[in-house]
């Protein structure tokens, strides 16, 4: 455990962030290669990834009736780094023991009030196929005849953690889903859920969304050194794409976050060429998640109409005090603006002539804006 | 006050099937945290330009519409009250009108993208399918079973999985390249009660489909076009490896078509919302029982949240007992029961959820992927309980392991049950 943050009393936002990037038993880690490696080797972004998630937390995240509570932070990579607040902590490693300890008394934090919300935040190799998601710490394959002995069962444990008072619940899976030759030939175990569900355990029924950074099957894309594109497109969406204003001031809503984190991965991806990963959600509800100070920020993706016009057109944007433009390019012209009144203009550059433009108003959580050119 | 009247104009080959999108009409021009005046509404989508949605009582002045489509599409328009109240909203283009609904769905990407990947692409056979007619396959993930699915493929034709079949499906198609759709003939005998349909497509390993198949519109307008689209697979498969195409079976249902489309992209919230608000058409008149477990994959979730009204919960536990008891031959049916007994009132009915759910293994495949889910779930929480009060269970355990080969091989994008088989 590495607790950052924990403030008990009042009801609060209990929040546990995984990253792990260093595999000991995968190909290039430091211990005995596991036969059951799949291939999967080490990573650079899950430690990246959960540092900024977990600063987000710290410095971004605010909601007036669930203040941040507690937040744990594990991260295993090849050579540690202290997380700087508070104080240089040396985040634990997320080996299979100390994820179990950090699950369970995280449980025990936040099953003290139904009106608690639980963060779970997990970035790293995962196996999945069809309804059946595992996690994999960070000693994973260093028991040879049962690889999935350090692996978490997060299908079971998402069932499991209905048995937590708290009746909100988010859960973040940034990881590779592709799926396993082990998974089928276990059969009967799939790692350990740490709280097993219950049937004789009957409550208010939770809300409690599950956003994956892919399909079951596919892979997740990191980034070197930085955090993956889920994770940066989460973001993201937390300043803006991800909410609205229709309870009111503009808040990040659970099913707006939803629509923010698709369209922002789908431009995401579409630079990265990491063609194949697109987000997905499970159990999706609607509940206020974080509570933004100012105006949203938009994806905005602007284009000629048609868009072969674009190699051709200097793109302009006028609105909120800002006046941007663009030189001609093939590909449309990808923005993130204010929320507020917006003029897009196209002026063809020879050998090409003309010009056009459109008035729209910009909101969460994307807006693609069509330029009409002769 | 004014108004303002709203479609989404695609266009479709044939029926529509009465599709709606979820959608909102924001005013423009108000303060963060003012009197809203936003509605969430439907749209109708197709060509015809008969059908619009009405908002009526709004304060004049600018409107942003914003479509939510199934494929995560979001389709937006500005309007003016004042310059008139008709709006139309167009969105990307399908590769073909035979594709629209497909599209819509999100199982196949737009025009564009369509022949980009096709221009990539070398060119591909059209993936084959036959159509099975046959008893419930309760236990589809043992491999007589696979096996006998892979002979059904070798035969090429209609094959019997048991003992007898009353009739062969018959399928029409429609091709470009390698996607097809196979859809299944309007007006055949239906043969008898229990038996069910499903597609096997692809060379091995296949992917069995459910069929929803006969599908009677709930409102009595006749018979639902079925279709399964299958094509290359695009991306890494929701089973994984060895996948190498996809399938999608739809149905063009004047009900509730347009919720099942959300509820295969995961957005429960929209898939509530565009169910229709006659909820006593699709549960009481029971005229098409798979439609309304359905409905009730898309409710059950709101169902046990809100189960602290007593009045309400007799109501959507008469109906969940109704569709259980009243059709043997659905899965899905003692699966909602099952969950309705264990999260869904104040008195726990542990021994109920029981049987509802081992009666539903023995039932068979369920029609929809979010029941076999909840097969999965209610089954795992019991044998834990089971295994925690150190009891053996033989019955349950042999279910859920049954249950847990079918989950792994599950497509989860899809609303209706689709498996990968072999392995």
């Amino acid at each position: 455990m590495t607790l950052l943050v924990d403030r008990p009393g009042q009801p609060g936002a209990h929040a546990l962030i995984i990253g792990v990037g260093d595999y000991a038993h995968l190909q290039g880690g430091s211990g005995p290669l596991s036969p059951d490696h799949g291939g999967m080797g080490q990573l650079s972004s899950p430690p990246e990834s959960a540092r900024a998630f977990a600063r987000f937390l710290l410095q971004g995240y605010s909601h007036p009736a669930l203040p941040l509570a507690s937040l744990d932070l594990l991260v295993s990579e090849a050579a540690s780094t202290p997380f700087p607040t508070p104080a240089d902590a040396l985040p634990e490693r997320a080996a299979f023991d100390a994820v179990k300890a950090a699950v369970l008394a995280w449980f025990a934090r936040a099953d003290t009030d139904p009106d608690n919300l639980l963060l779970f935040y997990f970035c790293g190799h995962g196996l999945a196929s069809g309804g059946q998601t595992t996690l994999l710490c960070d000693d994973f394959g260093s028991l040879p005849p049962n690889p999935l002995e350090h692996a978490l069962d997060f299908t079971g444990l998402y069932l499991g953690l209905d048995k937590c008072k708290a009746r909100r619940q988010v859960f973040f899976v940034d990881a590779c889903r592709v799926a396993s030759p082990t998974l089928f030939t276990t059969l009967n175990f799939v790692g350990h859920p740490v709280i097993p569900g219950s049937a004789r355990f009957a409550s208010r029924t939770r809300q409690a969304p599950v956003y994956y950074a892919t399909v079951a099957g596919a892979a997740a894309y990191g980034q070197v050194g930085r955090p993956s594109v889920f994770t940066e497109a989460t973001l993201q969406a937390f300043e803006g794409a991800g909410c609205d204003d229709l309870d009111g001031a503009w808040a990040v809503q659970t099913d707006a976050l939803n629509r923010g984190i698709f369209h922002l991965m789908r431009r995401a991806v579409s630079r990265a060429a990491t063609v194949g990963q697109l987000s997905t959600v499970d159990n999706l509800t609607r509940f206020a998640l974080h509570h933004l100070a100012g105006r949203p920020r938009v994806p905005v993706e602007v284009a000629c109409q048609p868009d072969a016009k674009n190699a051709h057109a200097e793109l302009a944007c006028v609105g909120n005090g800002q006046h941007l433009s663009r030189p001609p390019a093939a590909a449309s012209w990808d923005l993130d603006l204010e929320e507020g009144d917006y003029t897009f203009s196209a002026d063809l550059q020879p050998p090409e002539a003309g010009q056009g433009s459109t008035s729209t108003h910009v909101s969460p959580p994307f807006r693609p804006v069509r330029i009409p050119v002769p | 006050m004014a108004r303002l009247r709203l479609r989404l104009d695609k266009y479709f080959d044939g029926e529509s099937g009465n599709a709606r999108v979820v959608a909102r009409v924001r005013p423009l021009g108000r303060k963060a945290g003012g009197a809203g005046d936003v509605r969430n509404v439907t749209l109708p989508v197709g060509s015809d330009s008969g059908r619009w949605e009405t908002v009526d009582g709004l304060q004049p002045g600018r409107y942003m519409v914003e479509a939510f489509l199934p494929s995560g599409e979001i389709v937006a328009t500005e309007a003016s009250t004042d310059q008139g109240e008709q709006v139309v909203l167009t969105g990307e283009p399908s590769p073909h009108e035979w594709l629209g609904f497909q599209h819509l769905w999100g199982n196949i990407p737009g025009r564009e993208q369509f022949e980009l990947e096709r221009v990539e692409q070398v060119p591909t056979p059209a993936i084959p399918a036959v159509a099975l007619v046959g008893p419930p396959l309760a236990a589809v993930g043992r491999e007589p079973v696979a096996e006998s699915c892979d002979r059904a493929w070798r035969t090429g034709q209609a094959v019997e999985l048991e003992t007898y079949v009353e009739h062969a499906l018959q399928l029409d198609t429609v091709v470009d390249g390698a996607v097809v759709s196979y859809r299944v003939r309007q007006g055949q005998p239906r043969g008898a009660a229990g038996l069910r349909r499903y597609l096997l497509a692809g060379t091995p390993p296949a992917l069995l489909c459910v069929l929803p198949w006969p599908w009677p519109n709930a409102d009595g307008g006749g018979e639902a076009l079925v279709e399964v689209l299958v094509g290359p697979e695009l991306q890494a498969s929701s089973t994984g490896a060895g996948a190498r195409h996809f399938a999608a079976p739809l149905v063009r249902d004047s009900q509730i078509s347009s919720a099942l489309a959300y509820l295969g992209s995961g957005d429960l919230p929209s898939a509530r919302k565009s169910l229709p608000v006659a909820q006593e058409l699709l549960f009481e008149k029971m005229v098409n029982p798979v439609a309304a477990a359905g409905g009730g994959c898309v409710l059950v979730s709101d169902w046990l949240r809100q189960a602290g009204d007593a009045a309400q919960r007799e109501r959507w536990f008469g109906w969940v007992n109704t569709l259980a008891r009243s059709f043997p031959w659905l899965p899905d049916g003692p699966i909602l029961a099952g969950w309705l007994a264990l999260r869904g009132g104040a008195e726990q009915r542990v021994d109920q959820a029981r049987a509802a759910l081992l009666e539903a293994h023995r039932r068979g495949l369920p029609f929809y992927a979010a029941a076999l889910r909840l097969l999965y779930d209610g089954l795992s929480l019991l044998a834990n309980d089971a295994t925690e009060d150190g009891r053996g269970d033989d019955e349950l355990q042999v279910a859920l392991a049954t249950v847990r080969r079918l989950v792994l091989r599950l497509d989860v994008r899809q609303p209706f049950t689709v498996l990968q088989l072999g392995r």
